[in-house]
């Protein structure tokens, strides 16, 4: 039994399906065992190419490999339809080629297609935007992006676009609303004017370092996850996010005074929330609004410290969440506590971790803040600063422990 | 074992008769397509295969039935690790595993087994997978070349 070979003894639908599993490259290579493999490869659905051109010793030859190397395989590619299709690659290789694989894949009915091109002058086949098979679409590219009339992706769920211009004002518009089955988007470091996201199936948005030289405008009624990473834009409209039950907010930028009306409008659009994730230049941002916006149904509360600027001011937002389990926040966030303790304090907060917690009294006093009145907390996690001793530590636990607790089953842990 | 309404055997092929357990039932995407089609006593001709490797094949559906149900508490990473150690077998009983989940369309344990023999194939040269798998090499050294020259680059890459 030791020396029977049961792999080349597989079915090839199985064999095929083991190959899919490995890059493109590997996969091919393994032609070389025996005559068996030959043309095995031809039966993967998921094609993967990548060419790293980020050397500068990259030879003439091997980019002329290279490509030979995707137009073979396509070639003797002999299942009807390709799963999967990846291309990466730069400059250097011949943009005809590229439009010719790109339209390769889309002809063999490819549903999940990760471009990533940076070519120059180079126009993305028009049978891409109107492919019906297409259920993921991750575009990286530095092409500007002119998005035609007639696009229509139905079957789309996911979309993500990266690094991309789009020159006319209603480019992102018109591409998000042509995908009437779309869950998710990412924008990532692109730029374009308008942004309009209105969409009703939308469940996932993550808007990541985009310039948007003018409006925001989001009315996405089924949105359960949204994520802003970026300066503030000029205008905001967020309409319809009953469902958002997740929100991460970073923003970028320092200069308060002139964001106000605007991001009053962004804090209100989102004040469905029920777990909300801000980072410190956020929450000094949201202490500038007028008036201070209430997260009425918040549950869980992060807040993380960018950069070495904290932002002091935890307690108008403990004041007026008043269903908050669960409460996560860089120590020096919290300066005042409050006389009146909220009630989520009282009644309701189950979890508080402090980070960035020093042997110092002010940082022991925050969290004895705690204990004396939290009546249902469960669990109090301190995470200390990098340079406490396992003897600091131990002490920060006993005092903590020695302290009046007014919940009974709250358990401590110094981490 | 519980109480199981099912009436669909499995037969190997060296003729031995398995009753389906409800656990598998519910993975089996082959067995839904017969109780939907209402074939709901019928008998599934399957590989040759020990009762060994259907128990193997039973755990395997029980786990994963159970931790979706929440009938145990599982958490991703545990069963992820379960799963790791499930295919820590030889390579036979692996081969074994494949075919029948294959027959049985039980997919998510199909994509375990044949990613384990693909990472088996990762990065490994020509001739270590050769060992691995005792698969003889029955080119001639012209038919080698020719085969080399027409995947240069992936052989390139690879370094062989």
């Amino acid at each position: 039994m030791e020396n029977v070979d049961r792999i080349s003894n597989l079915p090839d639908s199985i064999l095929g399906y083991i190959l899919s599993f490995l890059s493109t490259k590997e996969a091919v290579a393994t032609s070389i065992l025996s005559s068996k493999w030959r043309y095995l490869f031809a039966l993967v659905s998921n094609l993967d190419f990548e060419l790293d051109e980020s050397s500068q010793m990259l030879k003439i030859s091997t980019i002329k490999s290279f490509m030979c190397f995707v137009d073979r395989v396509l070639f003797f590619h002999n299942t009807a339809n390709i799963n999967a299709f990846r291309l990466r690659c730069g400059k250097r290789v011949d943009s005809d080629r590229v439009y010719g694989w790109i339209s390769a894949a889309i002809w063999r009915g490819v549903k999940h297609l990760g471009l990533s091109i940076s070519l120059d002058n180079f126009t993305l086949p028009g049978a891409l935007f109107t492919c019906t098979t297409l259920i993921t679409l991750k575009l990286e590219t530095n092409l500007a992006l002119n998005v035609p009339k007639d696009v229509s992706l139905p079957n789309l769920k996911i979309l993500h676009l990266k690094s991309i211009m789009f020159p006319n004002d209603d480019s992102v518009e018109s591409l998000v609303s042509s995908c009437i089955s779309l869950v998710e988007l990412i924008i990532c470091n692109c730029s374009t004017k308008k942004c309009n996201i209105s969409h009703n199936s939308l469940k996932v948005l993550e808007i990541i370092r985009s310039v948007l030289n003018g409006s925001l405008v989001i009315d996405t009624p089924a949105l359960a996850y949204f994520n802003y990473t970026y300066s503030v834009a000029r205008e905001y409209s967020l309409k319809n996010l009953q469902s958002l039950i997740r929100a991460d907010i970073a923003f970028l930028d320092i200069r308060f005074d002139s964001h106000q009306t605007k991001v009053t409008a962004f804090f209100e659009g989102i004040s469905n929330v029920n777990i909300l994730v801000l980072s410190s230049t956020s929450l000094k941002l949201l202490k500038c609004c007028e008036p201070l916006p209430i997260f009425p149904k918040l549950l869980h509360l992060n807040l993380y410290c960018d950069y070495h600027n904290f932002e002091r001011g935890v307690a108008n937002l403990l004041t007026d969440s008043g269903r908050l389990q669960s409460l996560l926040f860089y120590q020096e966030a919290l300066t005042n506590l409050p006389e009146r303790v909220p009630h989520c304090i009282l009644y309701q907060l189950k979890v508080i971790e402090i980070s960035g917690f020093t042997t110092n009294k002010d940082c022991i006093g925050k969290a004895k803040y705690f204990l004396e009145n939290a009546t249902v907390l469960m669990k109090l996690i301190i995470r200390t600063v990098p340079f406490l001793s396992e003897e600091q530590k131990s002490r920060i636990y006993q005092q903590l422990m020695a302290s009046p607790s007014k919940s009974k089953q709250c358990c401590i842990l110094v981490v | 074992m519980g109480s199981t309404s099912t009436k669909i055997k499995l037969r190997t092929s060296n003729q031995k008769v398995f009753k389906v357990e409800e656990a598998v039932e519910v993975q089996s995407l082959m067995i839904k397509y017969f109780y939907e089609n209402g074939c709901p006593s019928c008998v599934i001709l399957v590989h040759s295969v020990s009762s060994n490797i259907l128990s193997k094949i039973l755990d395997y559906c029980k786990k994963h039935v159970n931790s979706a149900a929440g009938k145990e508490d599982i958490s991703l990473e545990e069963l992820y690790e379960w799963d790791a150690n499930f295919v820590k077998v030889d390579q036979n009983t692996l081969f074994d595993l494949i075919l029948v989940a294959n027959c049985l369309k039980i997919e998510s344990l199909l994509d375990l087994t044949c990613q384990t023999i693909a990472n088996m194939i990762k990065g490994k040269r020509p001739e270590e997978i050769r060992t691995t798998f005792n698969i003889k090499n029955n080119y001639t050294p012209e038919a080698e070349e020719a085969v080399r020259r027409e995947k240069k680059w992936a052989f390139n890459m690879l370094g062989v």
